[in-house]
């Protein structure tokens, strides 16, 4: 019976990922504890098969940390006009904000910012929900606890360059230098039959989220794809001389460590770009436009790869697209009058694309930031916060509803550690549990994904950590 | 020799070779040298291995009578990671286990010593080989070691700097550098802003006004060192308004000129009054709170000068480690407390506004800053004012328990603040290591951030700060200087992608076609992931501790220029060095004066949007040299790999340019293709 970690446990892909993973005595440890970790899963979970089916998850991470108070407003007479009351002169007016229809709840009503036609049509025709008062958080925490200490807080709170990171790593109590993705790559990339290329695709270059112990991410251009050396492997003479040189150069053992790894790099850089632009080349035209923008741009090239993978022996894929510019310590209601609409837009357009292509089921897209902001206003913007509201969007979603509590926004509230940086009261670990466990990360893996899960959420539950996403 | 281990005994080592923590804290030498007997001549015998030669100076390397020269990693107690040059490996080893050994890439081995020859035993494949122990490359020609010096210390030099500099020392160089007069960039960027205002993006009138210094200049270090700067405190003119203010920036940029050689303390003020950083870190205008209307002072320049332009998250030993409390966890260096507390000190700044003629009268009234900034005032080459009644004048609290007091000036507050900051220890370790890390390589022992920390602490006569003392710490150290660290497998960096290409234009002294330096390079953020003043986020291009998978993180070391290394930026940047090259040898003319198809003359920023190509002068009689491969690839590699190319590498060019030029003996092609097959070759990308 195959086992879905059969290629880790063969003598030839062991010994590959010794020398793959370099020198050290980390490298050791690493591949043994790969080792026993699949020996043991093949053993727990008898039976267990590469997957059949195709799943993508695609990251849009807001980088600067995206004032989410006025993406998700409170609408309701009393709860607008205490949103009014904390973000005073950031509060946008009341009859310009678009209504959404939230099945459940608690009553109360809300609306999204009003350059958000396309995600208030997505919520209400359920193709997309809202995770609400999500951060970082080393364990839960009540302002009680905040205000006396007695509870761990995520290090480098309210740091950009922290908090990027632990939005990315899911581990906000310790220094590490990989991501989820990269950890649940490490675990399933041989549900790929392709070797040549990386389970994880960045549209944005190089970034923690999708980097792991033995895979790293694969970067793609938004606009040309897998980038090529020019003349490379080409028959000409000049083709001809280049390739066998820059071949020789890479051929090389490097004593330096900076040379061998540079060399490494781009040995695969050329063999993955190579095969994965030839796929892109025969990509189905889609009826589907999208915007010239860098963000739907990712998108569409997204659509176009994720149409291919099957061609490529992808079964399993995650994109990161990394859309900057959000700090908005100053400008932030014109800043997001112009970005939030093309955060909209591309979604809309992803949206249509996968329909198009009928993989909407098999897609799910969630967005991410460093923080939300400060309720208070600063005079010209707001400040660097905590707890935030984000998107998911894909057929597998239970759309139209909430996920995690909307907080109380007055000022003082219980969550409300000074100026309106809530205490998160979902954890990006619940956040991205749901994710990894529809992905296909089995349970009892969990936990070596997302390290800190089991301080928020069972792994043997019968349950969902959040519930917002369909396994079935 | 004694036989093979047994399997128990073997899975025991096994365990005790994965289970070794490297500590960063402690170098391998002083270790390896622990009950070592002196034996004098810097000879000192180990009872466990042998007879080792230790030059202070060239620190973690030994050389060992049987196995020659040996690296000797970080280890704990008397466990050793060793890298041989000879084997090209690392090897695990231990007091009780030696002549016994782990080999990285062979398994168990078994060192044979005191023979007419070494050998050694593997284990797996059950062979002896003989342990061959080449010369060591050297001594090192000066020309060499010179150039090795330049790329540390310039951007590039043409064969002519190189063989003046080599004509004298290091220390005279140094010299005439830190005095020589600074060229503002200001005037020239508002010549061009004056000869052609819209007519390109703004933006772009900086980065032009910059190409001219950065090729013509002759203050080689000082624009080293404004590059350094400008990647520990990063404003970018993408995107945004910073984009419309090309004398703006140009004035940021000479007041990096100003300090690169001056004092840290004027640098971290000035940096704090300078209307660009209020305009991109948005303190420009921050007012007093007012907690009636909920209104908060802005925090984002309080918190990154302390987190990244000054002091970092963490206290740091003097050698850059981090300090830790009695549980063993790193001490904040600061909480969000200290950062309301700052936010409140940068309160009442705003641009200058009576710079602007019509309002020069203009008194300040109540609003005055809301009007200013829906009016778009942005002074940006006149440091920003302090408005008095926009300032927070009540008690602060900063760091170390220094206090504020109620009732003090704006500028006063300003100025205890900076100082607050400046004197914080951390400062000398936490900017030491981000310089080094800039100038020389990204792993500088805990000596060598120790050594330049001192050098920030005090420059020998008292004074904090000198920066020309820690530029001197920082380039006269061993760790930058001794030639035998070209063994170090963890030598060196990347070289910064953007750097590469100057470092190519520099060596040839490229100009355009019409013999001046403008040359569109907006395009080279999507190849390089880098441009110059242009950073992503305040971030930089690549955090310092970034660490790529495989050989560096596994020895817990970084690689910070590897954050931009990806499967785009990779074809990117060769693509790019393919298309300068193959312009650059071109056999046009240079028309020194340039006029459009009407015969108007052009003016530089016509010429600039034309993106018209570089044209590579010089160095002289390369193009006959190219005649003999091998001798033009040994020119090459002094001028762009600093004399340090491998045999292979060289032969590999060598066969690749040879086909070229036989039948016409026109060899220009071998020229370009030879510097093509060195700009990225792994040993030209990374600068050891």
């Amino acid at each position: 019976m195959p086992s879905l970690f059969h290629k880790n446990l063969s003598r030839r892909s062991f010994l590959g990922q010794a020398s793959c993973a370099g020198v050290g005595s980390a490298s050791l440890f690493s591949t043994l504890f790969n080792l026993r970790m699949s020996s043991a899963m093949a053993q727990s979970m008898p039976g267990i098969s590469p997957f059949g089916d195709y799943k993508a998850l695609v990251c849009l991470f807001f980088a600067g940390g995206a004032d989410s108070n006025n993406m998700l407003i409170p609408y309701g007479e009393t709860e607008y006009n205490e949103y009014k009351g904390i973000r005073t002169d950031l509060a946008l007016a009341q009859n310009t904000l678009l209504p959404i229809n939230l099945q459940g709840g608690d009553g109360r009503q809300f609306a999204v910012h009003p350059g958000m036609p396309e995600v208030q049509q997505l919520f209400n025709n359920g193709n997309l929900a809202f995770i609400n008062n999500v951060g970082t958080l080393v364990e839960p925490i009540t302002l009680q606890q905040w205000e006396s200490g007695s509870a761990k807080v995520p290090q480098g709170l309210f740091s950009h360059a922290d908090q990027i990171h632990q939005w990315q790593t899911s581990i906000p109590d310790q220094s590490n230098s990989y991501g989820w993705a990269g950890r649940m790559a490490d675990i399933l990339h041989s549900a790929n039959s392709n070797e040549k290329i990386s389970m994880n695709l960045s549209l944005s270059g190089n970034n923690v989220m999708q980097k792991g112990r033995n895979v790293v991410s694969f970067s793609i251009d938004p606009q040309e794809g897998a980038l090529g050396i020019n003349q490379y492997g080409e028959s000409s003479e000049f083709g001809a001389i280049q390739t066998s040189a820059i071949n020789s150069m890479l051929e090389q053992q490097y004593a330096n460590l900076f040379k061998q790894t540079f060399a490494t790099q781009v040995r695969s850089s050329i063999d993955a770009g190579i095969e994965l632009q030839a796929a892109l080349t025969n990509a189905p035209q889609l009826t589907t436009s999208f915007s010239v923008n860098q963000v739907s741009q990712s998108f569409n090239t997204i659509a176009k790869s994720i149409a291919v993978a099957g061609n490529l022996g992808m079964t399993r894929q995650t994109y990161f697209i990394l859309f900057g510019g959000w700090d908005h310590h100053d400008e932030v209601i014109n800043a997001q009058a112009a970005m939030l609409p093309i955060v909209s837009k591309a979604l809309g357009e992803f949206n249509a694309a996968l329909n198009e292509l009928g993989l909407q089921n098999s897609v799910t897209t969630f967005t991410a930031s460093d923080f939300a902001r400060t309720l208070t206003s600063n005079g010209k913007g707001s400040d660097h916060g905590w707890g935030g509201s984000h998107m998911v969007m894909g057929g597998a979603v239970n759309g139209g509803q909430f996920f995690g509590n909307y907080p109380s926004l007055y000022a003082g509230n219980p969550l409300d550690t000074g100026r309106g940086r809530l205490i998160p009261t979902t954890s990006t670990d619940e956040y991205f549990a749901e994710l990894a466990l529809w992905f296909g990360v089995p349970p009892s893996e969990l936990s070596h994904i997302l390290p800190n899960i089991s301080r928020f959420y069972d792994p043997t539950s019968t349950t969902l950590p959040l519930g917002f996403l369909n396994l079935g | 020799m004694r036989p093979p281990f047994n399997a128990s005994l073997r899975l025991g080592l096994l365990t005790l070779v994965t289970g070794l923590i490297l500590s960063p804290g402690l170098r391998g030498q002083t270790l390896f040298l622990n009950g070592a007997e002196d034996l004098g001549n810097g000879w000192h015998s180990l009872p466990w291995f042998g007879t080792v030669y230790v030059d202070d100076a060239v620190s973690p390397w030994v050389y060992d009578t049987y196995l020659g020269w040996l690296y000797v990693a970080d280890g704990v107690a008397d466990d050793f990671w060793i890298y041989s040059p000879h084997t090209q490996s690392w090897f695990y080893t231990h007091a009780n286990l030696y002549p016994y050994a782990y080999d990285e890439r062979n398994g168990w081995m078994y060192f044979q010593l005191g023979g007419a020859s070494t050998w050694y035993y593997l284990y797996d494949t059950k062979d002896w080989v003989m342990l061959t122990v080449p010369p060591l490359p050297g001594p090192y020609d000066k020309t060499v070691a010179i150039a090795r010096f330049l790329d540390q210390t310039t951007l590039g030099v043409n064969e002519p700097t190189l063989a003046a500099a080599a004509s004298g020392s290091i220390e005279d160089w140094m010299e005439t550098q830190f005095n020589l007069p600074i060229v503002d960039l200001e005037p020239r960027a508002r010549q061009f802003v004056e000869d052609f205002g819209d007519d390109i993006g703004t933006e772009q009138l900086f980065h032009a006004a910059l190409w001219n210094n950065i090729m013509s200049g002759e203050d080689l270090l000082r624009q080293r060192v404004v590059l350094a700067l400008s990647e520990i405190i990063v404003v970018s003119n993408v995107p945004g308004t910073l984009a419309q203010r090309p004398a703006g920036m140009a004035n940021w940029y000479d007041m990096l000129q100003r300090h690169a050689f001056g004092n840290f303390r004027d640098l971290l003020y000035d940096v704090t009054t300078h209307p660009v950083m209020g305009f991109y870190l948005s303190h420009a205008g921050n007012r007093k709170a007012n907690e009636a209307l909920n209104l908060f002072p802005d925090e984002n320049y309080a918190r990154e000068v302390m987190q990244l332009f000054s002091i970092g998250l963490y206290e740091l030993n003097l050698d850059g480690s981090r300090k830790v409390d009695a549980e063993g966890n790193d001490i904040p260096t600061y909480t969000n407390k200290e950062i309301t507390e700052f936010a409140r000190v940068f309160t009442g700044m705003i641009y200058d506004w009576r710079q602007v003629p019509d309002l020069a009268d203009v008194e300040y009234y109540e609003g005055l800053f809301d009007n200013l900034r829906d009016w778009n005032v942005y002074i940006m080459t006149s440091p920003m004012v302090m408005v008095e009644e926009e300032h927070d004048t009540g008690e602060k609290e900063l760091l170390n328990g220094t206090i504020l007091p109620a009732g003090q000036s704006g500028l006063q507050d300003l100025s205890d603040a900076v100082d607050n900051l400046f004197n914080h220890p951390n400062v000398g370790p936490f900017i030491g290591r981000l310089l080094i890390q800039r100038l020389v390589k990204s792993n500088p022992s805990p000596g060598y951030i120790s050594r330049v920390a001192a050098a920030f602490n005090d420059n020998g006569s008292g004074v904090r700060g000198d920066m020309r003392a820690v530029l001197e710490a920082i380039y006269y150290d061993h760790e930058a200087r001794n030639l035998y660290h070209l063994n170090d497998p963890t030598q060196g960096k990347m070289r910064e992608p953007w750097m590469r290409w100057v470092k190519l234009l520099r060596a040839f002294d490229a100009r355009d076609h019409y013999g001046m330096y403008m040359r569109g390079d907006e395009w080279i953020t999507n190849t390089f992931d880098q441009r110059p003043f242009a950073s992503p986020s305040v971030f930089n291009f690549f955090l310092p501790d970034h660490s790529p998978n495989g050989a560096i993180s596994d020895r817990g070391l970084v690689a910070p220029e590897f954050q931009i290394v990806n499967s785009q930026t990779i074809p990117g940047f060769i693509n790019t060095m393919e298309f300068t090259l193959w312009q650059g040898w071109s056999n046009d003319e240079v028309d020194e004066n340039p006029v459009d198809d009407e015969g108007n003359p052009l003016n530089p920023a016509q010429i600039y949007m034309w993106h018209n190509p570089w044209r590579f002068n010089g160095p002289e009689g390369l193009l006959e040299t190219a005649a003999d491969a091998g001798t033009l690839v040994d020119r090459l590699d002094l001028l762009l790999t600093n004399g340090t190319l491998s045999e292979a590498s060289r032969q590999m060019i060598v066969d690749a340019i040879e086909p070229y030029g036989i039948w016409d003996e026109d060899y220009g092609i071998r020229l370009w293709l030879a510097v093509y097959y060195l700009l990225l070759s792994p040993e030209f990308t990374i600068s050891r």
